[in-house]
């Protein structure tokens, strides 16, 4: 583990610590913190465009919620937490399905609520459109 | 038409045994006993459900994309149909996102918290009589939906003279509420609540009393503390296995709560059993909240601000809100910036433990009768629009 | 004239898509006897797909009592007269929705509930979901709302036994 994973520390607009990590600390110092009795809440995908960023909140019972969160450029991929937190699978099939992100040590990334021909909807260079009635493309 | 291809997928060799023996059934999304467009594969070897896998994707909207293409005040409406059977918590989390962003949570009038409140309590009652009146339809009990259907009737009346509509209530807005609670009203929701108290008597005989709703339901699906905290699932679900996290006491995101202190229902087993003792215990609780919140309501104004407001601050916003299914989290992020329209969000994420309930339910499958998965499944309360979304 | 002559003298019937002038053609095979009956014992499938799905199983049970008209909800597709679409109409779903259709006997009805049924609703950019129901199914009848009342689904069994029925009685 690194000598220290956290690059920038924050606060978001209501208050809960946000933490920056390092891609290649970002498995351990999650382990880290099961170990000091935080559990898992929920884990989101943004992309900026050419880079993803992951945010996963915990929560523990003494010290309330944390996010944390790490940057990695678009075609690479991030380790997957599902060995830590088995709760984190259907949150990172959803980012894969919807935003493309590759977790590497996830069993199976399949997609669940869109057919393979809408491609990876929201990301940024997938524009909504109204469909014209009467012509549906599917 | 094309083919319907969960259809044709094949299960994952990870999680198949050896022997392709079984019976491949489909718990699909058309079901009398799912509640809502989502199912299971199961493969079955005799009556033991030996694999399950869930099927979804019939009620996918694309609401995260879509929130980006509306302002604040075109979010409200999204916002709230998520999970079509608690809206008042989704819309409160996000309205709480969108202040917080903004800074406004100090122009909330008093007011406004205690309504705000209120309605979302009236919200968690009719909600959780809806799990009552599916679940005893489950398991058999025909008389449930009718006269739970009653019962959500008189939160939802009170809740139609308030905002105008029986389902989505499209009640809150960034700053208050949208319209004051009449002195008539008042007195017809104090009544009301105290007929709801009586007739909660019968509830407790129908379902806690009755020896064919034990042997249903007791030892059914026994989840613990630490399984529950790993998959991150939270809610009565949780508290049904003994942890008393509620984030209304905990860390009250609203001052009402604050005043009035809520008690949360716990119990011990984390059998389907417990979990409906916990929804009961909490419409009792819901109860006395209102009832108190409606001797204190305060004067003053209900709405703080301006409205429409269409404009964001560049930033990062979590919210989270203790709605009746778990922790509801709107995670809202900005880049400032004004369009023509109003600034748009560049990310909105919606997150609930319904997200993860449905794998942890399939995991769970194993092992189980089919009429006891039934009784499972129906227990964890899912919804899938906030699965989904 | 032979039995071989005779049969091949009757149209063969075949199933199609509900058109213009279904409704006069069925009009004159089915007697007023039987249409009277058929409305006033409509077996009601509701596939509930959205937020509306809500408000149409609160019209059948205890205050907006729709079991009083005549109708009740079928828990198969495989028996019930009438398809209650409520709104959002995904890709997926909507293969569902055309075999749950096409698993109805004849005669069938459908009625669409809701906004999203019309124009897209509140997800009318959405690139998942179908703009009209009409795509998928023939409908009936609109009921429009987001999400609708319960009196208006109530409203809107009425007026399809009126329609079955074919005049004003009740």
């Amino acid at each position: 583990m690194r000598e220290e994973p956290v690059y920038e520390r924050g606060y978001e607009a209501s208050g809960i610590p946000m933490l920056r990590v390092y891609p290649d600390a970002y498995h351990e110092f999650i382990a880290e913190l099961k170990k000091r009795g935080f559990f898992f809440v929920s884990l989101s995908a943004i992309h900026w465009r050419r880079l993803f960023e992951i945010v996963v909140l915990l929560y523990s019972v003494e010290e309330g919620p944390v996010l944390v969160s790490t940057i990695i450029p678009e075609n690479e991929e991030i380790d997957s937490i599902v060995d830590i937190f088995p709760g984190a699978y259907m949150y990172e099939a959803e980012a894969y399905e919807l935003l493309g992100v590759r977790f590497r040590g996830n069993p199976r990334l399949r997609r669940h609520f869109t057919p393979e021909e809408l491609g990876h909807p929201l990301r940024k260079e997938y524009e909504l459109q109204e469909t014209p009635i009467g012509g549906w493309r599917w | 038409m094309t083919e319907a291809k969960w259809v044709k997928e094949t299960p994952p060799t990870l999680f198949l045994e050896d022997a392709d023996t079984g019976l491949y059934l489909s718990m699909g999304p058309q079901h009398p006993a799912m509640h809502g467009p989502w199912g299971f594969r199961v493969r079955l070897e005799g009556e033991v459900i030996t694999w399950a896998e869930p099927v979804t994707g019939f009620i996918h909207r694309g609401v995260e994309k879509l929130m980006e293409n509306r302002n604040p005040q075109q979010g409200l409406i999204l916002a709230e149909r998520v999970c079509f059977m608690d809206n008042i918590n989704w819309q409160l989390s996000y309205v709480f996102a969108v202040e917080n962003l903004l800074g406004l949570r100090d122009a909330v009038p008093r007011r406004a918290d205690w309504l705000r409140a209120i309605a979302a309590e009236l919200n968690r009652i009719a909600s959780h009589f809806l799990f009552l009146a599916t679940y005893g339809h489950d398991l058999g009990l025909m008389l449930a939906p009718v006269i739970a259907f009653r019962e959500r009737d008189i939160a939802i009346n009170l809740l139609d003279k308030l905002t105008g509509h029986r389902i989505t209530y499209n009640y809150l807005r960034i700053g208050g509420v949208a319209r004051d609670a009449t002195p008539s009203w008042i007195n017809d929701a104090k009544r009301s609540m105290k007929e709801l108290r009586k007739r909660l008597e019968r509830y407790y005989d129908l379902y806690i009393y009755s020896e064919v709703f034990n042997e249903r339901t007791r030892g059914v699906g026994k989840t613990s503390t630490e399984e529950l905290l790993e998959w991150g699932i939270t809610g009565p679900n949780l508290r049904a296995t003994g942890l008393p996290l509620d984030l209304r006491a905990s860390s009250p995101y609203l001052e009402a709560y604050e005043r009035t202190g809520v008690e949360p229902a716990t119990e011990k087993d984390g059998d389907s059993y417990a979990r409906v003792l916990v929804r009961l215990k909490e419409i009792e609780e819901s109860i006395r909240i209102v009832e108190e919140l409606l001797e204190t309501l305060p004067p003053g104004p209900v709405l703080g601000v301006e409205q429409p407001v269409i404009s964001l601050r560049r930033g990062y916003s979590y919210s989270i809100v203790e709605g009746s299914r778990g922790w509801f989290q709107f995670f809202i992020v900005s880049t400032g910036g004004f369009t023509r329209g109003g600034s748009k969000p560049y990310r909105v994420k919606i997150n609930n433990p319904c997200i993860q309930l449905i794998y942890f339910i399939a995991e769970k499958l194993r092992g189980m009768t089919l009429s006891e998965a039934v009784a499972f499944i129906n227990s964890m309360d899912m919804c899938i629009g906030g699965t989904e979304r | 004239m032979s039995r071989v002559e005779a049969r091949q003298r009757l149209p063969v019937p075949r199933p199609r898509l509900r058109r213009p002038g279904d409704e006069e053609a069925r009009r004159e095979t089915i007697p007023l006897i039987a249409k009277w009956a058929i409305s006033r014992s409509l077996w009601v499938m509701v596939f509930g797909t959205g937020c509306c799905a809500l408000e149409v199983m609160e019209a059948f049970t205890t205050r907006f009592d729709l079991e009083r008209f005549g109708a009740m909800m079928a828990e198969s597709p495989r028996r019930a007269d009438v398809l209650i679409v409520t709104g959002l109409i995904n890709a997926r779903v909507a293969e569902v929705i055309r075999r749950i259709y096409d698993q109805m006997p004849e005669p069938k009805y459908v009625i669409a509930v809701g906004a999203c049924s019309m124009g897209g609703g509140p997800y009318h950019d959405s690139y998942s979901t179908a703009k009209r129901a009409d795509e998928v199914v023939p409908v009936d009848i609109y009921v429009p709302g987001c999400p609708v009342r319960a009196e208006a689904v109530v409203e809107a069994i009425r007026l399809l036994q009126r329609r079955i029925y074919g005049k004003e009685a009740d």
